[in-house]
């Protein structure tokens, strides 16, 4: 069962980090500024990828 | 036929059918080639059936953006994990997955063990390596409700991989694994990102779907800057 989530979902790290990527989609929504999601969450995402690769 | 979809799924479906393969081809040392292949169809039947629960759940009526929020988020957990697992891997953080070590281990690990171990080393090799090309076919069928072609176009790369496979009779380890992963990882963030915005602020991408290819092309290009940064220098 568990290689069966850790294949689906990852693992901690890799669950923590899409979750901040999605935060910081969300977040500008939230402020009225949808448009900027669209720059902030690539930008995110591959902050996250780096930061999953050093680990 | 989408071949946005098709493609990185084709793709990502050879590399986890070459890793399928060498276990298959490891265990079929202990048990013969008809158990280990009996495994490996039991495997694949368990997919086939995870796939048809999958599209019977699915086609429940949840609405559009609940469905690309959804996939987006299980996409962008994989295209994650495949870009920077290829990232490191590229960078020397990591070991290149090596298939003749893969099947030695296999190998060893099923010698003089019993019959049914093994067979369940083979049957749950199939499963696991399988589970992310199911998981890709449920993505990319969600949207465009294209299950048979998606399922068609795994089922394909299993072939080739079988065919070669069997007329090599060795571990497939010319198969560019690592660059394979990294373009397919960049496309399927590409996807990941794209859907999970779209369904959070509706027509937010300003070149529509085109922001799709432009996404993977930053993710590829920002990949390999930061696979460059990385890269151990000798002191």
């Amino acid at each position: 069962m568990r290689a069966f989530l850790k294949t689906l979902i990852g693992d901690g790290p890799n669950v923590a980090a899409v979750a901040c990527v999605i935060a910081i989609g969300v977040l500008p929504a939230i402020a009225g500024h949808p448009s900027w999601g669209a720059v902030l969450m690539p930008l995110a995402a591959l902050a996250a990828v780096a930061w999953l690769a050093r680990r | 036929m989408d071949w946005s979809a098709s493609l990185p799924l084709f793709l990502a479906a050879v590399v986890e059918w070459v890793e399928a393969f060498t276990i298959v081809l490891a265990v079929s040392l202990t048990i013969g080639w008809p158990a280990a292949i009996g495994a490996a169809l039991a495997g694949l039947a368990t997919l086939a059936g995870l796939t048809v629960v999958s599209d019977g759940i699915l086609s429940l009526g949840l609405s559009l953006p609940v469905l690309q929020f959804i996939v987006g988020v299980f996409l962008l957990l994989f295209g994650t994990r495949w870009l920077a697992k290829a990232i490191a891997r590229r960078a020397g953080l990591k070991a290149l997955h090596n298939e003749d070590a893969e099947f030695r281990a296999t190998r060893d690990r099923t010698r003089g063990g019993d019959w049914f171990a093994a067979w369940l080393i083979a049957y749950k090799g199939v499963l696991l390596e399988g589970l992310e090309v199911w998981l890709l076919v449920v993505a990319f069928s969600l949207n465009s409700r294209t299950w048979g072609t998606n399922a068609a176009v795994s089922l394909a790369a299993l072939a080739l991989v079988a065919a070669v496979g069997g007329i090599v009779g060795a571990p497939l380890r010319r198969v560019p694994e690592n660059a394979i992963k990294f373009v397919v990882g960049a496309m399927i963030l590409a996807f990941g990102t794209f859907w999970t915005l779209e369904a959070l602020s509706p027509d937010v991408w300003p070149l529509g779907d085109w922001s799709i290819p432009a996404l993977a092309a930053f993710y590829l290009a920002g990949g390999l800057v930061v696979a460059q940064r990385l890269t151990r220098r000798p002191a």
